[in-house]
């Protein structure tokens, strides 16, 4: 089943709390774009509509999916742009814009700002899964195919979410002050982000 | 939020009307003014077709009245014989004669005439319908000069209107005059019954003369013959009742009897008077539509004729006025001129009530002979509100009080100047809004149980006090208005006491209203508090070496209480010390003392305060009391001492940070949290780290440098360096830390996510949170903003920038103009503070707190503070947070603009008194130097709403607009607000106010209080239910600083000393993942949590799923979960998706796993 080339990617979740076991549903195709090792007859990338929110999708958790698809399949990277606004305020008006792709940086001065990064240009609520070659990508999809196309398959095959186990999730995560910064890091990234832009301050002129 | 508000429509004011209005002014305040009360008088104007139909009936009621045959003249015995089997009662009035020396006699009457409003046909229309009053005339014949004493005119008049009303009954039905009778204590007052008229009710009766709809009643008052008796004698200081009494020798020793003898009096001049007001009609063209708006006035503020209500309605302002057309000046000048509009005439009547006292300082002396037109303001009042008649010798203010005449002059002097606001309309204010419910008008209301409080106090009620007071309730009344202006003195402004109903008319059948009436009526004592003074600890009293004034002292507070204190100027004076109370202003603490001592029971066996009803103390018990120590819980309401404290530390900490050093100084560090200007729903308690606003936010300015980046990212970054470099400088340098840290502020402003915050523990157990502000800041945004308009299809990409743009403002440079603003006036208000904690406290309660920035909510309750009329400003908790619900309640927000004036300038009002006649004068010099809000601003103000209702008539982007000097576009803080969100806060509102200011509940009482700060959870679709084991709501309450509910040991209460936890974890992570679940889902979703779980048993949080999201198609990017729609197999389905809640749902569960215990959703109806 496709709608407009994607192929549906099921994925079961457990049950938690009082609620039952559910199914969240994932739309995957080829990731093309405009660079030469991107194109329909050779990208190793899987293009992701409706992943999981951020700390369910993990290079980790999406791993253990993939491998209940497709055992030979293996990943390399995971790039998500999650469908998060963290400046919303409670109802106060999103102040992000899911349809837009805006960078200040460029914006405040076109000469001298920094590009977006790989992620934040991928649109919102979208994910990449790069597989280390093209035949796995290509047996991931056959597989899915397969296994869509066949009921009684598709029965026997539940795909389940397991999380991962580097990630926390309920008191744990919530507990943490967020967004807590390791100070002698941030120093260096800090000075890193000064240094770049004085020499492109230097090239400018 | 729309609302239905009475019919002013609003013009819009442009530079031109203002023009007109200058020349308009001296007839009219303004045009829309004039238009207004053109259209108010047009609305109070009577039925014409009930006044058709009533003028039948009192044609036929007159003819029956000329129906009713002579009695002979007979004896008490023989008239009580005469009524014995008729069922009608003579009302003869108290004390009941038991035998008489004289006979009692009806006689045709001399005349039977209209009376009151309607004779003079000055009657509005009015809710509570109206009386349309029938003078019948008692023949010369019947009365003797010595009548006017020992009540013996009144026994007469008592049995001539038995005697009327007995053949009323008969000759009615037989005449088909559809009424039934009742008796009536005319204005209340004991010794004056009349007959109340009304007609039938019967739906299926057809007799054409039936009343009932026109709202009217018909009072018949025994009138006496003008002039009957030497009026000398019955002057307010001579006495007409002669008793024994063993304290009295001679006659000349007892005491006047102002009320008997005015009584008297007054129903000599029934008709007198209406030829008077009618000639003063006659002469002044607008005297009619005057004394309409005055009696609207006062009756959206409670007065009338009634003794029990003010003792000043209709009858006594018409009177005011004439006398002040007549002169009313030191030397007869004229107050008011026959040319006068009815504008001018109202004014001018109510600047003189407002700035000329008629109590003690002087009186109004007129004469109702116009031959002898002399009307005199004249010095030396006789202490009583005294508006004196020289022909009749009456003071026409006989029924008023001092209570009341104080009211009264305070409405005159606020109304006054909202007359000379030049700035505003203050229509709505002055005529419309009715001031009448018991807990929004005074700040405080104390009710007594009549019942009871006479019980305690029958046996001070002796014959000399019936005589000066009539009835018991004048006696106490009078007696309880001397004991607390003694006992307050000038921590209230104004006491105003009467009884909460007025007597009933009651059956014929009876001799006087029964006392069972008692049984529900409460001695009502509503304060007027000045809270600058309200809470001082010491009553001080006369000097020590003053014996006579000290015995006094003593003698009024009693020995235990009057202590003799020494002061640091070294005066040693009596004084009384007062404890003071979390929940109670001293004021009610002194009250409560001075009852008991005064009023209740002489062997003290009953204290009179056990039965006070004090609605006031509840609404500030539920503001969440501090954890400290059992002992010193004492804090008071005003200032507690926590926010000093923490002002301490903050400023500690900026000296640290000041003397840091660093690359560029810091110039300056600017709070602009809730807790510093004292608008926290808790008390900042040192080391409660479970307080969500544990730490302070604080904005850091750092000298100017020509330095800083002109790129968004390497601007953070430079200030990110900063503020690493200061955070490693004050761990190093100050011994105040207890620690310092960073975090990444993700929330503050969209697409900006570089900016980091300091974070700061101080030893002394508080948490500040840093952020940096350059010169810079603001010009990137703006230069973000023009560079993205030279793009090709930029204008979402713009607006989306000017959010960015907007939210920097609100956190970066506007939130520090509000806090400026705000910590000024919260010092000027002193109940301000406890009013907006408590305000936020109940929207927590509701769930809504989270979803309006606190500013928003500061500013509306601020708006009963400085924009107060017509109730004054809020002095206690309670009319505060009653007065925010009625405003929100009334609020139009979609066509009316919110605009405040925030001047720190507090004084002006006061010169408006005596510069009231250069009203238009904005050049003055005043207006110059003061930072009241001008006629300019505020134009400017209503332009900017005008503009955005244009762009924005529903109120979907901005629902509020509130507008003030430090934000003229009057969208900083509400742009963005959700408009189901400000629907519901209006509704709920309405809600609240409706049950809390149900004038039929005296007491509100404390579990249906809880139940207006309970959330109606069953509201949400969606509920999420915490597992209390692993959050406990105990243990935040504790380390939010609250202290403990439902405890057996208070003195096994912890205080909380140190940190308790390690610095990197939360006390409560339901707010985390709240904040979780907005972020990602918050578009589809309306999630609401209380924001001080520490006050809360269960959590939860709550959802509202927005509609809108069932069917899209199918696209990438769509910013939520979805899945496609089944059966697309169907074309019109193909490729449509909708917004997946079941998985939305597992999401949350997910992530908030062992944190919570259930997601329950409600079933789809």
């Amino acid at each position: 089943m496709t709608t407009r080339g994607f192929v549906k990617l099921e994925i079961a979740l457990p049950e938690v709390a009082n609620l039952p076991s559910s199914t969240h549903c994932c739309y995957v195709k080829p990731h093309t774009s405009k660079l030469p090792n991107q194109q329909q007859d050779n990208t190793c990338s899987l293009f992701v509509v409706n992943p999981l929110p951020q700390p369910m999708w993990t290079l980790a958790s999406v791993r253990t999916i993939f491998r209940q698809i497709s055992s030979a399949s293996h990943i390399s990277n995971v790039l998500l742009h999650d469908c998060i606004d963290e400046s919303r305020v409670s109802s106060i008006g999103s102040g992000v814009n899911y349809d837009l792709h805006i960078n200040l940086s460029i914006l405040s001065n076109p000469d001298l700002g920094s590009p977006l990064s790989e992620e934040e240009m991928l649109p919102f609520g979208t994910s990449v899964v790069t597989f280390v070659d093209r035949d796995g990508l290509e047996l991931f999809l056959t597989n899915l195919t397969n296994i869509n196309n066949n009921k009684s398959k598709k029965k026997d095959k539940i795909i389940t979410w397991k999380g991962d186990e580097n990630v926390s999730l309920g008191f744990e995560r919530y507990s943490k002050v967020q967004n807590l910064v390791n100070r002698d890091e941030m120093e260096k990234i800090v000075a890193k982000s000064l240094l770049e832009f004085q020499n492109r301050e230097k090239e400018a002129e | 939020i729309k609302n239905t508000k009475p019919s002013s429509k609003k013009a819009k004011i442009s530079s031109q009307d203002i023009q007109i209005a200058k020349e308009t002014a001296e007839l009219f305040k303004s045009n829309i003014f004039k238009l207004q009360i053109d259209e108010l008088i047009n609305e109070l104007k009577l039925k014409q077709s009930h006044c058709i139909l009533i003028e039948k009936v009192l044609h036929k009621l007159n003819n029956l009245i000329g129906k009713i045959p002579n009695s002979t003249p007979l004896s008490l015995i023989e008239a009580q014989n005469f009524f014995s089997d008729k069922n009608i009662k003579i009302p003869f009035p108290d004390p009941k004669p038991n035998n008489l020396n004289y006979n009692l006699q009806y006689i045709i009457p001399d005349d039977v005439s209209l009376v009151g409003s309607f004779g003079l046909k000055t009657a509005i229309n009015s809710k509570n319908g109206m009386s349309i009053d029938i003078c019948i005339s008692m023949p010369k014949s019947l009365i003797q000069q010595k009548d006017y004493l020992n009540y013996r005119i009144f026994y007469k008049k008592a049995f001539y209107l038995a005697y009327l009303t007995h053949y009323l009954s008969i000759l009615a039905p037989e005449n088909n005059l559809p009424i039934k009778l009742s008796y009536d204590y005319h204005n209340g007052n004991k010794l004056c019954p009349s007959l109340l008229i009304e007609s039938i009710n019967d739906k299926n009766d057809k007799n054409n003369l039936i009343f009932n709809k026109t709202n009217f009643k018909i009072r018949i008052l025994i009138g006496l013959p003008f002039g009957i008796f030497e009026s000398k004698k019955l002057l307010p200081d001579r006495n007409s009742i002669r008793i024994q009494n063993s304290l009295i020798n001679s006659i000349d020793d007892l005491p006047p009897t102002p009320l008997y003898n005015a009584s008297i009096l007054s129903s000599t001049t029934y008709s007198y008077y209406l030829k008077y007001l009618y000639t003063t009609k006659k002469s002044t063209e607008s005297f009619k539509d005057a004394a309409a708006l005055g009696k609207l006035w006062l009756s959206q503020r409670g007065f009338n004729s009634n003794i029990n209500n003010g003792g000043f309605g209709h009858f006594e302002f018409n009177i005011l006025m004439s006398a002040l057309l007549q002169g009313g000046g030191l030397n007869n000048n004229k107050i008011l001129l026959h040319g006068y509009s009815s504008y001018q005439l109202f004014k001018g009547t109510i600047r003189y009530l407002a700035t000329q006292d008629l109590c003690d300082d002087g009186y109004l002396s007129f004469n109702s002979l116009f031959d002898e037109s002399d009307s005199n303001y004249k010095k030396k009042g006789f202490n009583v509100p005294t508006l004196f008649d020289k022909n009749t010798k009456i003071n026409l203010l006989w029924k008023m009080t001092k209570s009341s005449y104080s009211i009264l002059k305070k409405f005159a002097i606020e109304t006054l100047d909202l007359l000379n606001d030049t700035v505003k309309d203050r229509f709505n204010q002055i005529f419309l809004i009715n001031n009448n419910n018991l807990n929004l008008k005074y700040d405080s209301i104390i009710s007594i149980p009549l019942n009871k409080l006479i019980e305690l106090n029958e046996d001070k009620f002796g014959s000399l006090e019936k005589i000066s007071f009539v009835t018991i309730e004048n006696y106490l009344c009078n007696k309880i208005y001397k004991l607390l202006i003694e006992a307050l003195d000038d921590r209230i402004y104004q006491i105003d006491i009467h009884l909460l109903k007025n007597t009933q008319p009651w059956s014929i059948n009876k001799r006087k209203s029964s006392n069972d009436s008692n049984k529900d009526n409460y001695l009502l004592i509503g304060l007027f508090i000045n809270p600058n003074e309200s809470d001082k600890r010491i009553t001080k009293g006369p000097l020590h070496t003053n014996k006579e004034l000290g015995e006094k002292f003593v003698s009024f507070w009693g020995e235990e209480k009057a202590q003799i204190r020494k002061y640091k100027d070294n005066t040693v004076q009596w004084s009384c010390l007062w404890d003071i109370s979390p929940t109670d202003s001293v004021v009610l603490t002194i009250i409560k003392f001075i009852l008991d001592r005064h009023l209740s029971s002489s062997n003290n066996l009953h204290l009179l305060s056990n039965d006070l009803i004090i609605n006031s103390s509840k609404f500030t018990s539920l503001l969440p009391k501090p954890l400290i120590p059992h002992s010193s819980n004492s804090q008071p309401l005003i200032l507690p001492n926590h926010f000093i404290q923490l002002k301490l530390s903050f400023d500690k900490i900026s000296k640290d940070l000041f003397n840091l050093n660093l690359p560029l100084k810091i110039k300056s560090i600017l709070p602009i949290s809730s807790s510093l200007r004292n608008t926290s729903i808790i008390l900042p308690v040192p080391f409660a780290t479970g307080n969500p606003d544990f730490f302070n936010e604080c904005i850091i300015q750092l000298e100017s440098s020509n330095r800083w980046p002109d790129e968004f990212i390497s601007l953070e970054n430079t200030k990110n360096a900063f503020l690493l470099k200061i955070c490693n400088e004050i761990l190093k340098n100050s011994s105040n830390i207890k620690d310092a840290f960073i975090i990444k502020d993700k929330n503050s402003i969209p697409y900006n996510s570089n900016i980091l915050i300091l974070k700061i523990l101080t030893n002394d157990g508080y948490g500040f949170s840093f952020r940096i502000l350059t010169e810079n800041d603001e010009f990137l945004y703006l230069k973000s903003i023009e560079n993205c308009s030279k793009l090709p299809n930029s204008q979402t990409q713009i607006q989306s920038i000017e959010n960015s743009y907007l939210r920097f403002m609100q956190k970066y440079i506007n939130s520090v103009k509000h806090h400026r603003s705000i910590s000024i006036l919260v010092t000027h208000y002193p109940y301000y503070s406890a009013t907006v904690r408590l305000f936020k406290l109940w929207l927590d309660s509701q769930m809504i707190l989270n979803h309006l920035p606190e500013e928003v909510i500061e500013l509306i309750v601020l708006q009963c503070f400085i924009d107060n009329a017509p109730y004054g400003i809020p002095g206690s908790v309670m009319t505060g947070f009653l007065r925010v619900l009625k405003f929100l309640s009334n609020w139009n927000w979609i066509e009316d603009p919110l605009i405040l004036d925030l001047s720190k300038d507090f004084n002006n009002g006061n010169n408006d008194l005596e510069n009231d006649n250069n009203i238009i004068n904005n050049d003055s010099y005043i207006n110059k130097i003061t930072d009241k809000l001008d006629l300019e601003t505020y134009q400017n103000i209503n332009k900017s709403f005008n503009k955005l209702r244009e762009n924005d008539p529903q109120g979907v982007k901005v629902p509020y607009f509130i507008g003030t000097k430090d934000d003229i576009s009057g969208k900083i803080w509400t742009q963005g607000i959700s408009l189901v969100i400000a629907s519901r806060l209006t509704s709920l509102s309405r809600v609240a106010l409706n049950l809390l200011t149900n004038n039929d509940n005296i007491e509100i009482n404390d579990k249906f209080l809880q139940l207006i700060f309970t959330p109606a959870l069953k509201d949400y679709d969606i509920i999420i239910k915490f597992d209390m084991k692993k959050i406990s709501s105990k243990k935040l309450r504790r380390s939010s600083g609250i202290y403990p509910n439902n405890i057996k040991f208070k003195n096994l209460i912890e205080q909380i000393n140190n940190y308790e936890n390690d610095g990197e974890t939360v006390d409560d992570p339901i707010l985390n993942l709240y904040r979780e679940l907005i972020s990602r889902f918050g578009e589809v979703i309306v999630w609401s949590v209380r924001k001080t779980g520490g006050l809360v048993d269960e959590r939860v949080i709550t959802g509202l799923i927005v509609p809108g999201n069932e069917s899209r198609k199918f696209k990438v990017g769509m910013g939520y979960p979805m899945k496609l729609i089944n059966g697309n197999d169907s074309n019109d389905k193909k490729d449509q998706v909708t917004l997946d809640i079941e998985d939305i749902l597992k999401s949350c569960a997910i992530l908030g796993g062992d944190l919570i215990k259930s997601i329950e959703r409600k079933p789809i109806s």
